[in-house]
């Protein structure tokens, strides 16, 4: 288990890193791609079977891909110079690290996960066992049209507000701008 | 005495003044003269005639009873108690409320009065000054002050009249404002008052904050019946200021005083009166003969119970008026200015009445009050009317033989200058004696006080009767006393009618050296200021009476030898004794002396604060913000970039902040 | 595996600070973009282990969501680069800011 962590963090923190490092937009890309896989894997370590498969299909397969699309048809060469000794980068990069270490700390210090790997903060019915047992596409499917099923409505409306607007905002203008 | 009516009736007499000041001061010049000719004295001979229906109404009453206190308006009203009774409630008020007994009533006869006639005399005097409305508009508001200063019973509105009063007077004093020697002179009369001011606050403070009542408590008041009633002997804790000669009742006594003394021209603080005579002579009838001058006075017999407690301030005061008569007696008799020496015979005349309210004798210093405001007034205003006629000029050696072209203004001048030099049987010789049968009661010990009041008598003949012969009788010194012509009616009028007064008001009240058939003077004012000490021996009386009006007589001689029949010569003084000459000439050196000691210190610190504190410091502070504030605000401003990514950073820097701040506290 | 529940979070954290150092510091929108994704992922993994750890569905339901919403977002903001592009401008967020003087 610890292995596998392992290997995925270090996936996921390196693909991370390209994205904001790579001199290439089309790098960048790509090591988003890396970082969402591995994503993936720690989902499926979370016991979210559903989750992991969704984010390979939907994010990683359909977002990602219009992503580098459009890449290619704007800017596939392009590169950019990173200065690292700027300001705005050194006080970035400090800032960065600093909220990296303190919610490092808050993790180990604030909250507790006792011996018996249960979290001491309010636990709820869902177990991983009783939900791979009634099922994970079940499970989640009933709570999201019941308990949540608010929120999934605004966002199919919010789903149908991005396609409109999509298609409007790339509409052929006649008289160019 | 029907409250309801009196209060009426007192606001009439109030209100009137203060409508004609209110509605000339609001037209902003611009009524027609005939309607400025008509409010102006009209209101004010309106409000006599509202307080000789008091007078009348007071009368009426047996004499214990003759005192009502009205209440206009509880303005400010901290006080706690029952409403009956003067020494029942206690705590701040300032209410307006307003006192109407013989005192109060006596003064407003005179301001009313004697201010009334003065107004009908203005309209002649002033005929043909551009500033006729403002001059009438300030006349009301003076006798608006002065009306509301004497008729106030809560010492708020006192001192508020009082002030009112002095700025009244700088107004009238700089009343031809284009002259800098009128502005100045009324710069100085206001700055004089204002110090005097202090005294006066400070003396209200300390009564307020010390004044106890029968059961010990701390009253709190400055309503001046409940401070009466509490100070003075009698089963009161500590005589409510403390035991009877004690250091505090001697100290407000003192600061009361020093009030007084600038308010009526004694010393130390007399100088701005004779640089007063810059404004128009009416103004100096009213303000300098009649009423502002002899506030002083009424403050000190009102507040008799405090003097009576405290014999060491009564001293001061009695002191320091019989002194400043001697100087200004002195001093009157070598000035050339006509006003001057009646100014300086107004000072003389009032340290006398200083010195008799100090010595216990109220009665008889409200009476010379009373005869002084009928004949001082009429000195000045038919000295009016010779200066009008010789267009302006004050001088008397450019007046002479004045009086076989004006008669009635010759008559009126010789008798007003009897009854000022205590002549027998004109107004002045009656209060007079009274007042130096005061001096000779107060122990054969003092002796000497009759004989100073005696010198200052003589003195006072000889200066009046001095101008009586230069400026009305012998020859015309210029073209301009040549041609002089008597004055309008509108003039002459009020002068006839302060001549009759002059002459006859006297025997108001005969009682001095023990001779006393009539009283109804001191009756009238006794249930207020009460009754004096007792009298000398009767013959020492008999002898003092004959000598004292001997030697009137003499100094009218001396100055009918030196200057009717010129036996003697009007320089021997200034030639065998030069320095007692200068030093009359020269007012005793004070203007001089505050010169050097007050005015160029106080000059020399206001040109430093100017110079130095001011631009460097307040500007530099006031400054130094600005452009701290300045600087600040630039270097915030650099902030803002315009960058959406400089922006970004700035809001993940906050919530790295707050991630550490709740990282400290959870840790 | 309760011990990695704090490695989860860090790795989020750390995806996070990452995310928001690319928006601050790429100039490039498209790169921005891809940033800001990160940052959503991030948010995701620390919403799954959250579930995972009090054995609720919320974290996994809002995760679904976020999906969605991260690709509706996807779609709209593309949209507007690809105006941008074709109008003709420049592809760097510091030229583009119109809110300087």
């Amino acid at each position: 288990m610890t292995v596998i962590f392992g290997m995925a963090a270090v996936l996921a923190f390196l693909g991370a890193v390209g994205v904001v490092v790579s001199r290439r937009t089309i790098y960048s890309a790509l090591s988003l791609v890396a970082n969402m896989i591995a994503l993936a894997v720690l989902f499926l370590l979370l016991d979210a079977q559903f989750l992991a498969a969704v984010q390979v299909i939907v994010y990683a397969g359909a977002v990602m891909v219009l992503f580098v699309f459009i890449i290619a048809l704007l800017a596939p060469g392009a590169e950019e110079r990173i200065r690292p000794l700027e300001l705005r980068v050194l006080v970035g990069g400090v800032a960065a690290v600093v909220f990296t270490v303190m919610v490092g700390r808050l993790t180990l210090n604030g909250i507790t996960v006792g011996a018996d790997g249960r979290f001491h903060g309010g636990v709820g019915p869902f177990s991983p066992q009783l939900v791979n047992a009634h099922g994970q596409v079940q499970t989640l499917g009933e709570q999201l049209f019941t308990t949540f099923l608010l929120p999934f409505e605004v966002t199919s409306l919010l789903l149908l507000v991005a396609a409109v607007g999509a298609v409007y905002l790339s509409r052929h203008r006649r008289t160019g701008e | 005495m029907n409250p309801t009516f009196t209060l009426v009736v007192s606001a009439i007499a109030l209100g009137l003044p203060t409508a004609g000041f209110l509605g000339n001061a609001l037209s902003a010049g611009r009524l027609p003269r005939r309607v400025v000719t008509l409010v102006g004295p009209g209101v004010v001979l309106g409000a006599f005639v509202a307080t000789v229906i008091l007078l009348v109404e007071l009368l009426a009453q047996p004499p214990a009873a003759r005192g009502i206190t009205v209440t206009f308006w509880h303005w400010l009203d901290l006080s706690v108690g029952s409403s009956t009774g003067a020494a029942a409630r206690t705590g701040f008020n300032a209410n307006f409320t307003l006192r109407i007994d013989p005192l109060s009533v006596l003064m407003m006869l005179v301001i009313t009065g004697i201010g009334g006639l003065i107004h009908v005399y203005s309209v002649g005097y002033m005929a043909g000054d551009s500033g006729y409305n403002r001059f009438f508009a300030y006349m009301n508001l003076f006798i608006t002050s002065m009306l509301l200063l004497v008729m106030s019973e809560n010492l708020i509105f006192l001192i508020i009249g009082w002030a009112m009063v002095a700025f009244a007077s700088y107004a009238l004093i700089a009343f031809w404002y284009q002259r800098p020697a009128a502005v100045a002179a009324g710069r100085k009369a206001f700055i004089t008052q204002v110090i005097g001011d202090v005294g006066l606050v400070l003396g209200t403070f300390l009564i307020f904050l010390n004044l106890r009542g029968s059961s010990g408590r701390l009253l709190h008041t400055s309503d001046l019946q409940t401070i009466f009633a509490n100070v003075g002997p009698g089963s009161h804790y500590h005589n409510g200021l403390g035991p009877m000669g004690g250091g505090l009742v001697t100290v407000i006594g003192i600061l009361l005083f020093l009030g007084a003394a600038a308010k009526s021209a004694q010393w130390p603080l007399h100088t701005w009166l004779p640089d007063a005579m810059e404004g128009p002579t009416p103004v100096s009838a009213l303000i300098h003969a009649a009423t502002m001058v002899t506030a002083g006075v009424y403050l000190i017999a009102r507040f008799h119970a405090i003097y009576q407690e405290a014999p060491v301030a009564a001293g001061v005061v009695a002191a320091v008026g019989i002194g400043t008569a001697l100087m200004a007696a002195v001093i009157g008799c070598t000035q050339f200015d006509i006003k001057r020496v009646i100014a300086y015979s107004t000072m003389s005349q009032i340290g006398l009445m200083m010195f008799a309210v100090g010595a216990g004798a109220y009665a008889a210093g409200m009476f010379q009050f009373f005869t002084h405001a009928c004949f001082k007034a009429l000195l000045f205003l038919a000295a009016g009317n010779v200066i009008h006629a010789l267009h302006d000029d004050q001088d008397i050696r450019s007046m002479g033989g004045v009086s076989a072209r004006m008669k009635v203004t010759f008559v009126a001048f010789l008798v007003g200058s009897l009854a000022l030099a205590g002549i027998p049987f004109f107004a002045g010789w009656f209060s007079k004696e009274e007042l130096l049968s005061t001096g000779l009661a107060l122990g054969p010990a003092v002796p000497w006080l009759w004989v100073i009041g005696v010198s200052v008598n003589v003195l006072t003949s000889f200066y009046i009767f001095r101008v009586v012969w230069v400026a009305f009788r012998g020859e015309p010194a210029t073209s301009l006393a040549a041609a002089a012509q008597e004055a309008p009616g509108v003039m002459l009028v009020p002068v006839v009618v302060l001549t009759f007064l002059a002459a006859v008001v006297g025997f108001l009240n005969i009682d001095f050296f023990g001779f006393h058939p009539v009283t109804l003077f001191s009756d009238f004012l006794q249930p207020v200021v009460g009754s004096p000490a007792g009298h000398a021996g009767a013959g020492v009386q008999a002898l003092a009476l004959v000598v004292g009006t001997g030697l009137s007589l003499g100094g009218l001689a001396i100055a009918w030898a030196v200057y009717g029949r010129k036996l003697v010569s009007p320089g021997l003084i200034s030639q065998r004794l030069p320095w007692l000459y200068q030093l009359s000439l020269q007012k005793f050196y004070w203007d001089q002396i505050y010169e050097f000691s007050l005015v160029r210190p106080t000059l020399a610190v206001a040109a430093r604060v100017r110079g130095v504190l001011e631009p460097r410091v307040f500007d530099g502070l006031v400054n130094g913000v600005r452009d701290g504030m300045s600087t600040l605000a630039d270097d915030l401003r650099s902030l803002q970039t315009g960058y959406l990514t400089d922006y970004a950073l700035i809001f993940f820097l906050c919530a790295v902040v707050g991630l550490i701040v709740l990282g400290l506290r959870l840790a | 595996m309760s011990g990695l529940f704090p490695g989860f979070l860090t790795l989020s954290a750390a995806m996070f600070a990452l995310g928001a150092l690319g928006v601050m510091v790429r100039r490039n929108p498209l790169v921005m973009f891809m940033s800001i994704e990160l940052m959503l992922n991030a948010g995701n993994l620390a919403l799954v282990t959250f579930a995972r750890y009090t054995q609720t569905m919320a974290g996994q339901v809002f995760a679904l969501i976020v999906i969605a919403v991260a690709a509706s977002e996807v779609v709209v903001g593309l949209a507007l680069i690809t105006g941008v592009y074709r109008s003709g401008r420049r592809l760097d967020i510091d030229a583009l800011s119109e809110m300087r003087e």
